[in-house]
Parts: C-alpha cells; sequence; structure tokens
C-alpha cells in the first residue's frame, strides 16, 4: 500500500476548510461534496499519523 | 712517552719543555680530575659564542673560573645569573693559547630553594617573552590513542588509568626517570620518541606526582619546555607542584595538578558524545513528539473550521425556513382578516336585503323599470309593475292622492 503524503493531503483540507470561509453563499451540494471530501482526507491522515507515532515510539524504545 | 717516563721515575730530568708541551702535560695531570664542584656565581657574562663565570665559596677567597660554550648552556637547559649557588660538573683546563685555567662545565644544576627559585624565573621570563606559553593547541575531540611518558615506579599511571573514561582508550606507556636534574635526557628522549611516530597518537600525556623544586627540576628544563612547545601533536602536563607552575606545563597546551585531573581533560573530549547525545536524542524526540502532536492539532483545526461553515450553512436555512413561516404566518392572519371582514359585512347585507323586506310585506314598484319614489313621477294611465317576493304584478294608475 502506497504510504499517504501526509504535507500533500494536509494541504489538500487546508484548500478545503479556507473554501468553506471564502464563500459567500454556499453552495450545499458543493459544501456536501467537500465535506465528505475532507472527512476523508482527516481520516486518512489520522491514520497515517497514528502510524508514523507507533513507528516513532519504536524507534524510541530502541533509543533507550 | 717521555712523560710516562717522568712519571715513573719519579726523579727531577732535565728535560726542556716548550710552553706547549708543558700545558698539555698539566693539562694531561688534570684529566683526572673531573668532578663536581659547588659554589656561588659571580662575573657572570654571555656572547653569543661563550658563557663564562666564576663559583666561589662563601666567606672565603677561593674562585674558580668555569666556562662553556653557549650551545652547551642552551642544551643544558638551565638559565643561571650572580649570587645563584649552582653545582657543576666539569673538567679542568688550562686553555694552550691563553694560559689561562678554567673548569670547562657540563652540566649546571641550581642548588638550594633560593637558587632553583632563581633559576626558575630567569627561565619562565625568557620563555614568555618568546611567546612561549601563548600557544594553546586545542585538544583533538575523541582522544582515543594516548602517549603517556612518566615513571613506572610512581602510582601516576595507575591514577590515570583508573580515571580515564572506559571509552577503550588505548594507552602507549614510555617509562623514564622523572626525578631532579638527572631526567632531563630521558625525558628529551621519550619526547622525541613520540614526536616521531606522532601520528599513532592523540595526545601526549607528561605526568608525575608533586616535588619540590629540586626534585622538579627537569620540568623547569629549558631544552625540555622547548621540546614540549615543539611536539607535532597535543601535549598534556599532569605534574604536581606548589607555588610555582613547572615550565614544562606552562607551554604544554593543556595541563592539569594530577593524573585523575588529567584522565578527567581526556574524558571530556568525549563530552559531546557521553553527555550531549542524550541530550540530543532528547530533543530529537521532544521534536518529533511536537511535530505530530501539532499535526494532529492541525487537522483537528482544519476539520473544525469545515465542519464549522458547513454548519453555519445549514443555520442559514434554517433562518430562512423561520422567516418563511413566520410570512405564512402573517398571511395566515391577514386572510382570517378578510375572513372576518366578509362575515361582517355578509350580515349588514343580509339585514338590508329588500328581497328580506318583500318578504315581510313590502313591495318595490318600478315605472319604466326605475323604482318609482315620488307622485310627481306617476300620472294616471302609467303602467306600473309591482315586484313581490314571489312574483310581480303590473297594473295602471287610476287615481292619484296627495298624502294628506
Amino acid at each position: 500500500m502506497k504510504k499517504i503524503n501526509i504535507k500533500e493531503k494536509l494541504s489538500k483540507l487546508e484548500e478545503i476548510a479556507s473554501w468553506f470561509e471564502k464563500q459567500k453563499e454556499v453552495d450545499v451540494e458543493e459544501g456536501l461534496k467537500r465535506v465528505k471530501e475532507g472527512n476523508a482526507l482527516v481520516k486518512e491522515l489520522r491514520e497515517r499519523l497514528r502510524e508514523v507515532e507507533n513507528e516513532f515510539e519504536e524507534l524510541k524504545k530502541d533509543l533507550d | 712517552m717521555q712523560i710516562e717516563d717522568a712519571k715513573n721515575t719519579n726523579q727531577p730530568v732535565d728535560i726542556i719543555l716548550s710552553v706547549s708541551e708543558y700545558l698539555e702535560r698539566l693539562n694531561l695531570a688534570l684529566g683526572g680530575e673531573a668532578g663536581f664542584v659547588e659554589g656561588e656565581i659571580m662575573g657572570f657574562k654571555e656572547s653569543p659564542q661563550w658563557v663564562f663565570f666564576s663559583l666561589k665559596d662563601e666567606g672565603k677567597d677561593a674562585v674558580l673560573p668555569c666556562g662553556l660554550l653557549a650551545h652547551e648552556y642552551r642544551r643544558i637547559g638551565v638559565r643561571i645569573e650572580d649570587g645563584m649557588r649552582i653545582k657543576i660538573f666539569g673538567n679542568p683546563r688550562i686553555t694552550i693559547k691563553s694560559g689561562r685555567f678554567g673548569m670547562w662545565v657540563k652540566s649546571i644544576e641550581p642548588v638550594g630553594e633560593g637558587s632553583l627559585k632563581k633559576a626558575y624565573e630567569l627561565l619562565f621570563k625568557k620563555l614568555q617573552l618568546e611567546g612561549l606559553f601563548e600557544r594553546k593547541w586545542p585538544l583533538p575531540e575523541f582522544i582515543t590513542r594516548i602517549g603517556v611518558i612518566s615513571s613506572r615506579d610512581g602510582v601516576v599511571l595507575q591514577d590515570l588509568r583508573k580515571n580515564l573514561a572506559k571509552l577503550g582508550l588505548e594507552i602507549k606507556f614510555v617509562h623514564t626517570q622523572v626525578e631532579g636534574a638527572n631526567a632531563v635526557p630521558g625525558i628529551l628522549r621519550a619526547l622525541e620518541h613520540f614526536a616521531k611516530c606522532s601520528n599513532a597518537y592523540d595526545v601526549i600525556v607528561i605526568i608525575r606526582g608533586g616535588g619540590s623544586l629540586e626534585s622538579l627540576q627537569a620540568f623547569n628544563n629549558e631544552e625540555v619546555a622547548r621540546a614540549i612547545y615543539a611536539m607535532p601533536i597535543p601535549v598534556i602536563a599532569g605534574i604536581g607542584h606548589d607555588v610555582d607552575v613547572p615550565l614544562a606545563a606552562l607551554v604544554a597546551d593543556g595541563m592539569a595538578s594530577t593524573p585523575t585531573a588529567v584522565a578527567h581533560m581526556i574524558n571530556s573530549t568525549w563530552d559531546t558524545l557521553v553527555l550531549d547525545l542524550p541530550n540530543l536524542a532528547r530533543d530529537v524526540e521532544r521534536g518529533m513528539t511536537d511535530v505530530i502532536a501539532g499535526m494532529y492539532q492541525r487537522i483537528e483545526l482544519l476539520q473544525g473550521r469545515m465542519h464549522t461553515y458547513f454548519t453555519r450553512l445549514f443555520r442559514a436555512f434554517d433562518l430562512v425556513a423561520g422567516r418563511l413561516r413566520r410570512s405564512g404566518e402573517r398571511v395566515g392572519e391577514r386572510i382570517k382578516a378578510i375572513r372576518e371582514y366578509i362575515l361582517r359585512t355578509e350580515s349588514l347585507l343580509t339585514l338590508s336585503d329588500p328581497v328580506r323586506n318583500l318578504k315581510l310585506g313590502y313591495s318595490l314598484t318600478f315605472l319604466n323599470g326605475e323604482v318609482l319614489k315620488s307622485k310627481k313621477d306617476a300620472k294616471i294611465g302609467d303602467k306600473l309593475e309591482t315586484r313581490l317576493s314571489d312574483g310581480t304584478v303590473e297594473s295602471e294608475i287610476s287615481i292619484i292622492r296627495m298624502n294628506s
């Protein structure tokens, strides 16, 4: 499985978040689509971050 | 042969000698009189080629002229001046050319604390003037290969070993005498040995325990000081001392007064690894932890932002819906009001309905399609139409009367 690029995904999420902020009148359909996409990104990022964290914990054990 | 004969027979002989021959003969006789003489210096003179002085006894008129070549004086490595008490070793000799007698000095050793102190000060000034105490090479990082010059008889070597960190250090030990003025040649040889293979070492250590100025003479010797200064790799001097720091220590790149302190100095070159490494590791760990925590926070924040704005959208809907409901209610109220008005009007209308009056017995009379309201409009013979509640009747006017 290809490891996701945190930085890339994060900037995508950032983009979505700012999209909402930029809208004066949100297109609900479009908004929903983006929330869906954003939530998926959040989930992916959290999972990947958990992986990174676990890997880091392992390394920490090696150090001690 | 002639001289030997003279000696052997021990008889006055009639042999006439030339001046030089005679002086040679004297010198031969003096040859066996090499020895140590102790006295106080007077008339010290130094030229580029020669050094001259005299030794005298205290309180007695006795003077021994002494001399040596300037480079010998430098080699001996002890600075002297008038008033110092010294012990010299030398050969007595008469100079043929001048006929002057003198002691050719081979070694000089200050005698007594005062002289030793004086010699120390003289050399200190000289070396300081030359700037030999200024230059210090930094100790290399992670010292591993150590050349040690010391006496195997002392405990200093054990102290050094005991206090060196367990870092797999290699120690090459060269034994030499370290006590008194006689130690100079041995120390010089040891330094020379290490200078020749300096590539194999990170640092050279010269150590000995503390002692008096007298026992430390070799470490206040000019040659030793210069040899240490000239070493191609850093030298640490660990020489115990009381008041005056040995000159050998002053020219060394690092100095400590005990072998233990020398060991710590060497250990400290590993500090970056031994002490800083755990700190660095902790920094790395903390850094990464911060990065991960920050990342979680950022995702949280972005998600929050996104959701907040999306939720706000729904709130906007609610607002519109509320407005709609309220305006709906207003329309309803209006309709109700209209309905009530209609009802009210209806009842009013009902009250004034002519049909209702017809039923009560009233009737309407029309003349030519118009309601007849006055007798002035009618004349005899006009045809009238009268509307009743259930139909009409027609009639003809026959009489017109005025209301009385």
